[in-house]
């Protein structure tokens, strides 16, 4: 009912190409968040998708029936604007109505029954009789969410619906969005520049820079196994550990340290000489040793911290190997733990903690080892 | 509700407020008020003043005793209450249509996407801006040689009542400034458009919405304090215009005068100016456009508010 195909997607405006030949393919009842920096395209991909814009060229198919050039009007979708584009001289019953004026099926009592299901459906029949301008900003985004719903669409747009929100009543939206996805099982297309949201929400994920797409899949795919540096980057917070180096003799070798690849990973690096080493801060291990009193291991290094940033369940902690060094590391600690500002502190980077990217062309050689079936929608192209 | 001031504290208030400055202040608003309604007050005493009071008393000062005269008013009133019926029967179709087509238009050229947009509008914008006087004459070649619209009309408008086969001039007259008045008010209402959310007409897109159903249900409901502003602009505009009635009707005997034709010459004559029947013709002329303005004073203010 609501599968949706985009192949080749090209969209300019004048000289700039705002989405690049973007082939991607969302599945009937998937939830798919399309993520991305401000000015990667995501929200022209949906508007496109919406019918707001005409592609430059590719195709968009709803169930393989080609809409490209079809208006918005007769495409069957509904959208949430991140404005909430309530009409503000109406109640949020007309507001909820407009859309089911131009269903035919409908008589106008069934209309009315509908809207107040759809405001029983998210708490909200108290404001039926309300004007937009009254309401708080969750009441709006609710009604607006309301007037998508009741046309029961084969497809729900959502362009950054939360990001007026407050982050506590962000955080509770974000899971009524997905029972409610889930209960009504409408393909949802939801565009988002925050990873959190993305990670939380999505059942696939597809990540944008550039007007480009850098991968597609698994929110936990994505993360524990990214494409290339942008994804690796993009997702985690604090971001990951980015070290520029060479690979020498089998060995990844910085400005400040060097740290002995595995075979794994020699295998994958191969020849290439100039790469990036990625570590995510929670791979980072500070050792309870004194560094006075023990030996160095093979992956351990003497460093100093900097800064402290306590969380209350954790500790961001930013490492430097020297104070002139260009490299430095962030790490995340119990929050139980003290750690003094200034302290030296011994660093143990594992050795299945390693991703490495080509410092070149940002694509993963390698990424770090973990337990569960990492089974990612790559590209077969480098793609940065 | 909750917090109010104590009303014993004003006066004190007011009184430790009420600086050197602002004493000043003061006396120069009311020095305006002065100077802006005195010339109004003048010439309401005067239209009530019989010629002898005119003469004698002061200007600004009222009327009494043998001075006090309702005789200009009843003069006036029965030289134009004619004219300004034929001005109303072309001002108000007139604006009302300007209105209408323009906003029309600007939804057009505003809202909706099509191709060779910009080409139409730079013509809306070269409108605005060719001069009555430079239209004048081809105007009533149009209106007598080519198109003789107002002959055509002539027994259809004899055959309603009151009106002559003289007032049908008037048709050509409310179509010249519908077509006169189109450009600007289009000009208007689009800079107002562009600053309605774009994702409004989106929203209604997407909700199923034709270009006409997005037109009545939610840009004219959006554009309503732009509608006073612009019917009150227009219709004044078209009811205190001379120069093309006087091009077609042609001239202040006609029947279907309208009151800017009237209007000069009632009180004038060889012996002299009547200030009197002046003055009480000329208020009696101000009469509807002061009623438009204080009809739609409070969405005029909210129109001129949002658009600044």
């Amino acid at each position: 009912m609501g599968e949706i195909n985009l192949s080749n997607l090209t969209k300019r405006f004048g000289d700039v190409v705002a989405v690049n030949d973007l082939d991607l393919e969302i599945e009937d009842g998937e939830f798919l968040v399309l993520v991305g920096p401000s000015g990667c395209g995501k929200s022209t991909t949906l508007r496109c998708v919406a019918g707001l814009e005409t592609p430059s060229s590719g195709q968009i198919r709803f169930d393989e029936t080609d809409v490209t050039y079809r208006v918005p009007q007769n495409r069957d979708v509904a959208m949430v604007f991140q404005d909430y584009a309530l009409y503000p001289h109406m109640t949020v019953r007309e507001n909820m109505k407009f859309g089911l004026e131009e269903e035919p099926d409908y008589t106008d009592e069934e209309r009315e029954e509908r809207v107040e299901s759809v405001a029983d459906l998210l708490d909200i029949p108290d404001l039926l009789d309300r004007k937009p301008g009254e309401l708080s900003g969750g009441q709006q985004q609710r009604v607006a969410l309301g007037r998508a719903i009741v046309r029961d669409p084969s497809v729900f747009l959502m362009d950054e619906p939360l990001s007026n929100l407050d982050a506590k009543l962000r955080a509770t939206m974000r899971m009524e969005l997905q029972h409610l996805q889930e209960d009504l099982g409408v393909t949802t297309v939801y565009v988002t520049h925050d990873q959190t949201e993305a990670m939380t929400m999505s059942d696939r994920m597809a990540v944008m820079n550039d007007g480009e797409l850098q991968q597609v899949g698994e929110p936990l795919d994505l993360y524990h196994a990214p494409a290339n540096l942008f994804v690796a980057e993009f997702l985690g917070e604090p971001n990951m550990n980015h070290l520029n180096g060479t690979v020498d003799d089998g060995r990844f070798v910085a400005d400040s340290f060097t740290y002995p690849f595995d075979d794994s990973v020699l295998d994958d690096v191969e020849d290439a000489d100039d790469v990036v080493l990625g570590v995510r801060p929670e791979s980072v291990e500070i050792l309870d040793d004194d560094p006075e009193a023990v030996s160095l291991g093979d992956r351990e290094f003497e460093m100093t911290v900097d800064v402290v940033e306590p969380m209350g369940n954790e500790h961001v902690v930013h490492l430097d190997f020297a104070a002139d060094a260009s490299e430095s590391l962030t790490a995340i600690a119990d929050g139980m733990r003290r750690i003094e500002e200034g302290e030296s502190v011994i660093v143990h980077l594992p050795h299945d903690a390693a991703h490495v990217f080509d410092a070149r062309t940002g694509v993963a050689l390698h990424n770090r080892r973990v337990s569960f079936d990492g089974s990612s929608d790559q590209l077969d192209e480098p793609r940065v | 509700m909750s917090v109010s001031t104590p009303t014993t504290d004003d006066l004190a208030d007011w009184y430790t407020d009420l600086t050197w400055t602002r004493a000043a202040l003061y006396a120069l608003v009311l020095l305006g008020v002065v100077f802006f309604l005195a010339p109004l007050e003048t010439g309401l005493m005067t239209a009530f003043k019989s010629n002898a009071a005119v003469i004698r008393t002061l200007p600004f000062l009222p009327p009494f005793g043998d001075g006090f005269t309702l005789d200009n008013a009843q003069f006036a009133w029965n030289h134009l209450s004619g004219p300004l019926l034929n001005s109303l029967v072309m001002s108000i179709p007139a604006t009302l249509f300007t209105v209408l087509f323009a906003s029309m238009a600007a939804y057009g050229l505003t809202m909706v996407d099509w191709r060779g947009q910009l080409a139409v509008l730079s013509l809306f914008l070269v409108g605005v801006f060719v001069p009555y006087q430079a239209v004048l004459v081809p105007l009533a070649r149009f209106w007598n040689n080519i198109l003789p619209l107002g002959k055509m009309v002539a027994p259809y408008v004899a055959a309603l009542p009151y009106f002559t086969e003289n007032h049908a001039v008037l048709v050509p007259l409310i179509i010249t400034h519908v077509a006169y008045g189109i450009p600007i008010i289009t000009v208007l209402f689009r800079s107002y458009m562009q600053t309605l959310p774009t994702s409004l007409v989106e929203s209604a897109m997407i909700d199923g919405a034709s270009v006409t159903k997005i037109y009545y249900r939610i840009i004219v409901p959006l554009c309503k304090p732009m509608f006073a502003v612009v019917f009150i602009y227009q219709f004044t505009q078209i009811y205190n215009e001379f120069l093309f009635s006087l091009t077609l009707i042609g001239n202040a005997s006609s029947s279907a005068a309208t009151v800017t034709l009237v209007l000069p010459s009632l009180g004038a004559s060889v012996s002299g100016m009547d200030f009197g029947v002046r003055m009480s013709a000329s208020l009696l002329a101000a009469i509807p456009t002061l009623i438009i303005y204080v009809a739609f004073a409070e969405q005029f203010a909210k129109g001129l508010a949002t658009e600044a």
